[in-house]
């Protein structure tokens, strides 16, 4: 009902001005937003003003999805029944993803996500994370990554880690509460030369566009990898990315343990990884410092 | 202090200067999205409304202020989404509560008449789109006419259709339910 006021207000007004009342309740743009709007712009000009560079970051994607379930899984040997790589699907859908894809120079890679594996022997599901990471794109490509599961097995998580590196060296630092640095071996192998890995994903023909869907709310586009050839227990493996961006939004896939390489799977999990950010920074001193453990504990003891 | 234009064309040979643009200009973009499709969706089309202006900066025709044109183009994004916003207008229409204000604001924002607020947007929902898009960019956006239909790409005679058709749609809704309220007529004054 309306008021008498309002109504007095509302007589001899063209209709259309009313619309303008629309405009109230709207708030400015959270900080967020207008920082995660200008890193998008920023990739795009920087993109212009470095013509001819090309590097995928799903595979990055997964090289974390990877690392989590090796680190879910320490003291037994993870085999992933699909090799990530595979990367191909009709002209259009590669030219928009590598246009999509192409690397900003100089940014940092920060990625936040939580993974939930389900087992049916023994049968458990295990929601894991959420984890993060930054990675400078510059070499020495530091990074430093948050995890939840340290020493996590099957059925049950693990602790809260947080270690740091740099990619082209296996060795890494972790922090160890209440201010201790110590030496750890951690890797992350998928992320050591990603341009390369999709290189030869394409060419191997086995990724398939399989066109928009929807996914909690949202549509997204559903790209089908193939399972090795050489593997016909192994399942196909799915990549939900954002139809914009093409930046990762929801993996599933199977993996299996054996208890050593090479050997019979011992357990079988599904993995459904939720990624909850996905973004590219500004290689800024703060957004460098994310990627520095030393710069986080600067007062630590340590190696 | 350079003017739009002035940044745009100096974008093409210096990309980083197309980010004045975006520090001048975002907050209208994104207050105009999310009044129409809510704040999750706004902060998505806002950065990519930016990202193909500057795609497509090269094929800009605006002589002064870039504002209209990136209204323009967040406006084409939008209508990708077109089924979400009526489906938005219908529930605003029916429950009278604003879909796009998020809970911390409510106490201080939204139209300070919800049953007004659920006319309107049974009035929105109820033009073709782009009738509304042109109201919108009329009542929202504060564009004039010449704007508008420098925005949308159409000639101004048809953007003066347009918002004919979106005022009769407007005044029909409007007055349809307005048995102890008729709006702008000569019969109002008895409630005055």
């Amino acid at each position: 009902m309306f008021s008498l006021s309002r109504h007095q207000e509302l007589i001899g007004m063209d209709e259309l001005d009313l619309f303008r009342d629309f405009r109230s309740g709207v708030a400015a743009p959270s900080e967020d937003a207008q920082r995660r709007a200008s890193a998008r712009l920023g990739r795009a000009v920087g993109r212009e003003q470095t013509p001819g560079t090309s590097a995928p970051r799903l595979i990055a994607k997964l090289g974390g999805y990877r690392v989590l379930a090796l680190a879910a899984l320490a003291g037994a040997t993870a085999t992933a029944l699909f090799v990530s790589t595979p990367w191909k699907t009709s002209a259009s859908f590669l030219e928009r993803a590598q246009a999509a894809l192409t690397p900003p120079p100089g940014m940092i890679l920060h990625k936040r996500w939580e993974t939930t594996m389900t087992s049916t022997d023994p049968a458990c599901t295990v929601t894991r994370g959420p984890s993060e990471m930054w990675i400078d794109q510059k070499p020495p490509y530091r990074y430093r990554l948050l995890t939840s599961d340290l020493g996590g097995t099957a059925c049950a998580s693990g602790a809260a880690a947080e270690f740091g590196g740099t990619l082209d060296q296996e060795s890494a630092l972790r922090f160890v509460p209440p201010n201790t640095l110590i030496g750890w071996r951690l890797r992350f192998p998928s992320l050591r030369d990603p341009e390369t890995r999709l290189r030869e994903a394409i060419s191997a023909g086995t990724a398939h566009d399989e066109g928009k869907t929807e996914l909690d709310g949202r549509t997204v586009e559903r790209i089908r990898i193939d399972p090795p050839s050489d593997c016909p227990s192994c399942e196909p493996a799915y990549v939900y990315v954002d139809p914009d961006t093409f930046y990762p939004v929801r993996t599933e896939s199977a993996i299996g343990v054996s208890a050593q390489a090479g050997g019979p799977f011992v357990v079988r999990f599904h993995v459904v990884q939720k990624i909850l950010t996905y973004e590219y920074l500004p290689r800024i001193a703060a957004n460098l410092a994310l990627t520095d453990i030393l710069a986080q504990h600067p007062n630590a003891t340590g190696p | 202090m350079k003017t739009d234009v002035d940044c745009l064309g100096r974008s093409l040979r210096e990309p980083k200067a197309f980010e004045l643009i975006f520090e001048r200009h975002f907050g209208s973009i994104h207050r105009y999205l999310q009044r129409r499709a809510g704040r999750d969706l706004a902060d998505e089309l806002a950065a990519e409304t930016f990202a193909l202006a500057f795609e497509r900066r090269a094929s800009c025709r605006a002589s002064g202020s870039v504002l209209p044109w990136l209204y323009g183009i967040a406006t084409n994004l939008l209508r990708r989404r077109w089924r979400a916003e009526r489906r938005q207008l219908r529930a605003y229409a029916r429950s009278g509560v604003d879909p796009w204000v998020a809970y911390e604001d409510e106490a201080a924002a939204g139209l300070d008449d919800a049953a007004l607020g659920a006319r309107l947007a049974r009035a929105l929902a109820a033009m073709r789109p782009r009738e509304r898009d042109a109201l919108l960019l009329y009542a929202l956006a504060d564009l004039s006419y010449d704007e508008i239909a420098f925005a949308l790409d159409v000639p101004v005679g048809t953007i003066r259709t347009w918002l004919h058709r979106a005022r009769q749609t407007a005044r029909r809704v409007l007055a349809a339910e307005a048995d102890v309220f008729p709006l702008a007529t000569p019969g109002a004054d008895r409630y005055g």
